[in-house]
């Protein structure tokens, strides 16, 4: 840090060879930075420097046009003057670089340069000149993998900023669409972009955001990931408060509810805040498909919620504590499957989870085709070895199997990640009360879930207070038709409701 | 609106829910108070005399704005009865709170944890329910407004299914009633609506205070309501007889429920699961307001650290006191009473603030 203060104090000079001097003396032993040094002017008096990083710059862009351009008719006295007149002065050279600026100190040209950008430092001249000129190798704009659909866009964020800055705005052509610009990482100075629409964005959940951006204090930023748990109001909560998407339609839409999205550089996943409980239970493809099927589905996502939750609670519940609760077949098909099973229910659903989640791993680390394949026949196969070997009871089978299927049904992945976790707590708990157990449990997980905010927003919004924002619960079990569809939801309006 | 404040329709959620509660446990004494099924009259009357007292209590409670009774008795009464006050309203959510913990435990003991002592289960609910209530008021109205839509709703509708096969003569003779009987137990028919009390200081939570009067008379209907209705319904299924030797006849009647395709066998555990969202929800309830009613007695600032207090007292009161049915003969007049301070108590301060204000204006 005192370093980096040291160089943010050293001014550049008017001498060429003193620059140049310093600049190699911080970037030593870095061989992709290039030195390139070009006698310029109409009498090839005027010596200057280019310094640039060696595969994050189109040279074309340099090279041919913009130094050569800029040479021709540079007046050094002008540059003497202030910002404004040095950019006037590269300004009024046909220059073929769109975005120039000013750098008065050593660590803007440091920082620019890491950034991809040319700096041009000409001798004579105590300012320094930025030339946009990133251009690095990158992924194209593809379908995300994660969050694929049947119906809806086919594009998908990659890991440029700029890129996914574009996906946005081709989305939303109003110029009360704001970006942000920030950094953070002392060491990554990695891009970070805040985006918003300026009249619709609630200006409380916008300051927060800032704020705790601004003070996040780390080394490096390789990932969002690092920013959504950096920001969020409780990390030891299991469940996410900051939603990831990597579809630009599923962006764009959060932003027109007067929601935040955070774009990361290098990372295909953006942020969106605030968060709430219901937003990880919607797909963007609920609004692509005609209204009464969606309602369905998304019916049918709340009905896997708590099967992927409770489904082997349940099942130890019932089969330890409470037979009587089965119809009489029922319960003497449990009792005579149960009689050649070693274990206790609790420890036969623990178990299948545990086999369950090793199977999904490991599937996750294998090669995509052969993954997916490994994790069908692998749970299979297990199943019905440890059912052939009486170790477990066909219905625990059942159960688990069930259960895993639901856990796909969830959209977010993260979001069924946690309910994954939860689940084991609430196997224990069933193990230990029954269905009182399984009662608490779910008392105690709704005070979390009452308790937890997102950006200051609550998470249970507009369920834990349906009656006063019954227009948001039309986007919640069901999703309302798109002419009834409420834009921009009333828990994102706290502040003009106070202003009332 | 995301500080520590509750919108008045969360209000209506948590009053809503500690009356049904209270209604559950006192329904049998109800049912037994009276020689005849005419107990809804009771139910109607207790609610029309407390839908009275709203227009002078919201009137005081909206002049002091963000405080509760107890505050309010600070302002208007002598230190010593100020103290007694908040001394009175503590002592009544102890004893309120104790009697729910013990009567549920009994019945979760009852029907789904025979082997498990009842000490284990009332130390649990205590547990999470200090969790809860040390996380503040804004947390227990999102629980109270999510328990009312995921327990009391389905379990109120469990209830209707359970009267299927019903005998609706039951409800007959409506007339000769029992006048007296009737006169009698509207004391009791009163603590049924104990939200009353919590109204008292939840009223001071709300962020919008100009809606209290019309929540706090939305509340009143819709509890005289359901007290009603759920009297009838037993009623109806049981027939009086049979209805007064039940503990608690919410549960009992959820063994004849009779819904189509409905599989189930045990469908009194299945309700049981639903009155435990709503019990614990109570309690959470009840126990966030002594929390409160300590903080101003003994002018604390707000601190949720007082449940570790009430944890101890509430588990001792809970083991000490027998079952609320087993106390049914000696508790007439204690209810009485009971039902009389809680009644009067505010209405007391509303006087004596007016008084005051007379003083005031006539000093001037």
């Amino acid at each position: 840090m005192g370093e980096k203060q040291n160089l943010e104090n050293i001014n550049i000079e008017k001498d060429l060879n003193k620059n140049e001097k310093e600049l190699k003396k911080i970037f030593k032993d870095a061989n992709d930075i290039i030195f390139r040094k070009i006698d310029a002017g109409q009498n090839k008096k005027t010596k200057m420097l280019l310094v640039y990083i060696d595969g994050m710059t189109t040279k074309e862009a340099i090279s041919e046009f913009a130094v050569q351009m800029l040479m021709k008719d540079m007046d050094l006295q002008s540059l003497e003057k202030s910002d404004s007149e040095l950019q006037n002065a590269i300004a009024n050279t046909n220059i073929a670089v769109t975005e120039i600026q000013a750098l008065q100190t050593i660590q803007e040209c440091i920082d620019k340069v890491l950034s991809g950008e040319t700096v041009l430092l000409i001798d004579g001249c105590s300012k320094g000149i930025m030339l946009s000129s990133r251009g690095w190798p990158m992924r194209g704009v593809q379908e995300p993998s994660a969050e694929t659909l049947i119906r809806g866009a086919r594009d998908g964020f990659n890991e440029t900023m700029k890129v996914n800055i574009t996906l946005i705005r081709r989305r939303i052509r109003d110029p009360k669409l704001k970006v942000k610009y920030m950094q953070v990482g002392s060491r990554s100075k990695t891009d970070i972009a805040i985006i918003y629409i300026e009249d619709i964005v609630n200006k409380t959940v916008l300051e927060t955001v800032e704020k705790r951006i601004k003070n996040i204090d780390i080394e490096a930023v390789l990932e969002s990931s690092y920013i959504e748990e950096m920001i969020e109001d409780d990390i030891y909560s299991p469940f996410p408060q900051i939603e990831n998407t990597e579809r630009p339609d599923a962006a764009a839409s959060a932003i027109l509810e007067g929601r935040v999205v955070i774009t990361v550089d290098n990372t295909p996943s953006v942020l969106i805040a605030p968060a709430i409980f219901v937003s990880f239970m919607q797909s963007s493809e609920d609004y692509y498909e005609r209204w009464m099927p969606s309602c369905v589905t998304r019916m049918i996502r709340y009905l896997a919620l708590p099967i992927v939750m409770l489904l082997p609670a349940l099942y130890v519940a019932v089969t330890q504590f409470h037979p009587n609760l089965l119809p009489t077949q029922l319960a003497l098909y449990v009792a005579a499957s149960r009689a050649n099973v070693p274990f206790p229910p609790y420890f036969e659903a623990l178990l299948m989870e545990l086999v369950m989640e090793l199977v999904r791993e490991a599937s996750l680390r294998i090669t995509s085709p052969v993954g997916s394949t490994i994790g069908l026949v692998g749970g299979i196969v297990i199943g019905q070895a440890s059912v052939a070997a009486g170790l477990i009871t066909p219905l625990a089978v059942i159960i688990v199997a069930l259960t895993a299927i639901s856990a796909f049904a969830i959209p977010s992945y993260n979001f069924s990640t946690s309910l994954r976790m939860i689940r084991f707590g609430f196997i224990v708990l069933a193990s230990i009360f029954g269905l009182f157990g399984i009662s608490l449990g779910l008392c105690l997980l709704i005070i979390h879930l009452c308790t937890l905010k997102s950006c200051g927003v609550p998470y249970m919004t507009p369920l834990a207070s349906f009656v006063d924002n019954r227009k948001d619960l039309r986007d919640t079990i069901i999703r309302p038709r798109i002419k009834k569809m409420v834009h921009k939801p009333k828990y994102l309006q706290f502040e003009k409701e106070k202003g009332k | 609106m995301f500080d520590q404040d509750i919108t008045p329709y969360q209000n209506i959620s948590i009053l809503i829910l500690v009356s049904f509660v209270s209604q559950s446990i006192l329904m049998p004494l109800l049912l037994s108070e009276i020689d005849g099924p005419v107990g809804w009259m009771s139910i109607i009357a207790a609610g029309f005399l407390i839908y009275i007292t709203m227009k002078p209590i919201n009137r005081l409670m909206i002049k002091y704005k963000e405080d509760t009774i107890i505050s309010i008795s600070h302002k208007v009464f002598p230190k010593f009865l100020a103290k007694l006050t908040g001394v009175y309203y503590i002592l009544m959510f102890l004893t309120a709170n104790s009697i729910l913990l013990k009567d549920f435990a009994e019945q979760i003991k009852l029907m789904m944890l025979f082997n498990t002592p009842i000490s284990i289960i009332i130390i649990s609910l205590l547990l999470i329910a200090s969790y809860a209530t040390k996380k503040g008021i804004q947390s227990i109205a999102n629980l109270a407004n999510i328990a009312v839509l995921i327990a009391l709703i389905p379990y109120i509708l469990i209830i209707i299914f359970s009267t299927y096969y019903a005998d609706y003569t039951n409800v007959f003779p409506i007339f000769p009633a029992d006048v007296k009987g009737i006169v009698k137990s509207v004391p009791a028919a009163m603590l049924g609506f104990f939200g009353f009390s919590v109204l008292l200081f939840s009223n001071s939570r709300v962020s919008i205070k100009e809606k209290n009067m019309k929540v706090n008379k939305r509340f009143i209907v819709i509890s005289a309501v359901l007290y009603a209705a759920c009297y009838l319904l037993i009623v109806v299924k049981f027939g009086m007889k049979e209805a007064v030797n039940m503990v608690w006849p919410f549960i009992s009647v959820m063994k004849f429920v009779n819904i189509p395709g409905f599989f189930f066998e045990s469908t009194e555990i299945v309700g049981l699961c639903f009155q435990i969202i709503v019990t614990f929800t109570s309690i959470c309830i009840i126990a966030y307001f002594t929390n409160l009613a300590m903080q101003e007695t003994f002018k604390t600032r707000e601190d949720g650290y007082f449940i570790y207090i009430q944890i101890p007292i509430l588990y001792t009161m809970a083991a000490a006191l027998p079952g609320m049915y087993m106390m049914f003969p000696y508790i007439q007049w204690p209810l009485i009473v009971l039902s009389g301070l809680n009644f009067f108590i505010p209405l007391i301060v509303v006087w004596m603030d007016r008084r005051k204000q007379k003083h005031r204006t006539e000093n001037i």
